[in-house]
């Protein structure tokens, strides 16, 4: 599980030309993309403009409208973790419960045996939630459900990860936690991760590059630090956005008296 | 306690017992994913469109559950579709279906011989009437559907819960939901003929909810499910006959006691 497939640096994606969209309407479009395996990369932008689409786009699910998607030297197996307020607390599952889901191959009828239980397990204590996998799922905090759906994910032992708004709703605390165990997961195993959010700065704090969305035929791809200017946000969110450092990570804020209308 | 349960050593009250039974267990099964996927009102809008294919039955004169079950399976179908970019929200289209259904029900109906006592019958059922081939398709259905889901049971679940990841995961969430939905189209369809729209929407609601206040787990939730229709319907079959009330609307009363006797346990364990 330590070792993903395929060497860190080599292409995992390629899309050129690509469109998204549901039915005849195009989210995205016009899209060249590459992912390299052991990739860091930040996908932002503000609500609504296709960030999920996109990641759909990634992940396979959504096909092309035009253009193509290459895999290299195919789909790599993902691991995903969606937002968290999609999943209904009406269910009554537990944490092993979730995390074995990532088990179910198309051999659907193959009952889990000792091994799917193993690497469930095994997922469960290296986001630290050992303690917890009997414990029903909505009966979690939102940290840990997080975690619980991290779990999931790498039971699934991907090559990548794909995680949509992973802190979205937690306190300050358990969003830096999660956020470190992302970077945790990304140090130790090489993992390529595709990490979606409209918190900037919280996203510009983890990654190595971004990729910034503006609107259905523009994006920006690059490191953090040349996507993360003043004149792009300021153009993005058609007012003056201030970018600075502090506590060793970048700061993006509105500029004063700007603040109060989103 | 042996006169009370005689009632049952009458052939109809046992074939009562056994098609009530049958029709209880699969449909508070079936009824279990109608709540964890929050489409309670597709179950009434399928009711619905069952019963205006039972009119459609009378109206062309063939036998009544062949045009049920058409009318079931190909409005699942079509609700299951869900057009992304429609103007009109999903819900609002099941009020289309169960209000055009009931309308189209009326009017087939009226055009028949029996005319309103055939629309009463349809409405209300009689489990009383239920016959030894009534009993014998609901067995032979309630054995599909309970083989189905022992079969199929995880990714019928994963499928309901994370469809966005059961489909990274490989795994067609299009064919998951053509397999369920048109089985809970079919069970409405085959059963509201034997013991009518209102009892048939009860089992479906009713069982599953008692389910889920008392059961940990979804095994346990499925089998508290069941356990509470079919008690409801025992139940609710001995009141009736020995009160004298209509068998339906007894069931129904009897599930309803069941339900607020799980809140009540629920509350008490909280």
């Amino acid at each position: 599980m330590d070792h993903p497939s395929g060497e860190r640096g080599e292409p995992l994606l390629e899309m050129a030309g690509a469109a998204f969209g549901y039915g005849r309407r195009a989210v995205l479009r016009d899209l060249d993309l590459s992912i390299a395996r052991g990739d860091f990369v930040g996908l932002v932008g503000p609500n609504g403009v296709g960030k999920t689409t996109l990641a759909r786009g990634i992940l396979g699910t959504l096909r092309p409208l035009t253009g193509t998607v290459r895999y290299f030297p195919r789909r790599p197996r993902f691991g995903y973790v969606p937002q968290r307020r999609t999943l209904d607390p009406l269910f009554p599952l537990t944490t092993l419960d979730i995390v074995l889901m990532a088990r179910l191959s198309a051999d659907t009828l193959r009952p889990f045996d000792a091994a799917d239980r193993a690497r469930a397990r095994e997922a469960i204590e290296s986001v630290g939630l050992a303690d917890r996998a009997g414990s029903m799922y909505r009966d979690l905090s939102g940290g840990l459900q997080q975690r619980a759906l991290i779990a999931r994910a790498l039971a699934a032992e991907p090559e990548a990860l794909v995680l949509d708004e992973p802190t979205a709703g937690m306190d300050l605390l358990s969003a830096a936690a999660v956020l470190e165990l992302i970077r945790e997961l990304h140090a130790r195993r090489g993992l390529t991760v595709i990490l979606i959010s409209h918190a900037l700065d919280e996203v510009a704090a983890a990654v190595k590059s971004l990729i910034l969305i503006e609107g259905p035929g523009r994006m920006m791809v690059g490191s953090k630090e040349s996507v993360l200017t003043e004149e792009n946000l300021t153009r993005l969110y058609g007012a003056p956005i201030r970018v600075g450092h502090a506590l060793g990570g970048v700061v993006v804020r509105p500029e004063a008296g700007n603040g109060g209308n989103g | 306690m042996e006169p009370i349960l005689s009632a049952f050593q009458l052939p109809f009250m046992r074939a009562a017992l056994l098609a009530g039974c049958a029709a209880g267990a699969v449909c508070s099964l079936l009824g279990v994913y109608v709540l964890l996927n929050r489409i309670v009102f597709l179950g009434a809008a399928l009711a619905q469109l069952s019963a205006a294919g039972i009119a459609f039955g009378f109206l062309i004169g063939v036998h009544a559950t062949t045009p049920a079950i058409l009318f079931a399976v190909i409005g699942v179908l079509i609700l299951s579709l869900r057009p992304g970019a429609s103007r009109i929200p999903a819900d609002g289209i099941l009020g289309i279906v169960f209000a055009v259904g009931w309308a189209a029900s009326v009017l087939m109906v009226s055009r028949s011989a029996q005319g309103a006592e055939e629309l009463n019958f349809m409405l209300q059922g009689n489990i009383l009437t239920a016959t030894h081939g009534d009993v014998r398709l609901l067995l032979w259905l309630l054995g599909g559907i309970g083989a189905l889901h022992l079969l199929f049971a995880r990714p019928f679940v994963f499928v309901s819960f994370d469809p966005e990841t059961a489909q990274t995961l490989g795994l067609s969430t299009r064919f998951w939901s053509f397999m369920l939905y048109p089985t809970i189209g079919a069970t409405i369809a085959v059963t509201i003929h034997i013991v009518g729209i209102l009892v048939v929407f009860a089992l479906l609601v009713l069982p599953p909810i008692g389910g889920l206040l008392l059961g940990r787990r979804l095994p346990s939730v499925f089998a508290l499910s069941v356990l509470i229709a079919v008690t409801g319907v025992f139940v609710g079959l001995l009141l009736s006959f020995h009160a004298d009330l209509p068998s339906g609307a007894t069931i129904v009363a009897v599930l309803g006691a069941l339900v607020a006797l799980a809140r009540v346990l629920r509350r008490a364990h909280a």
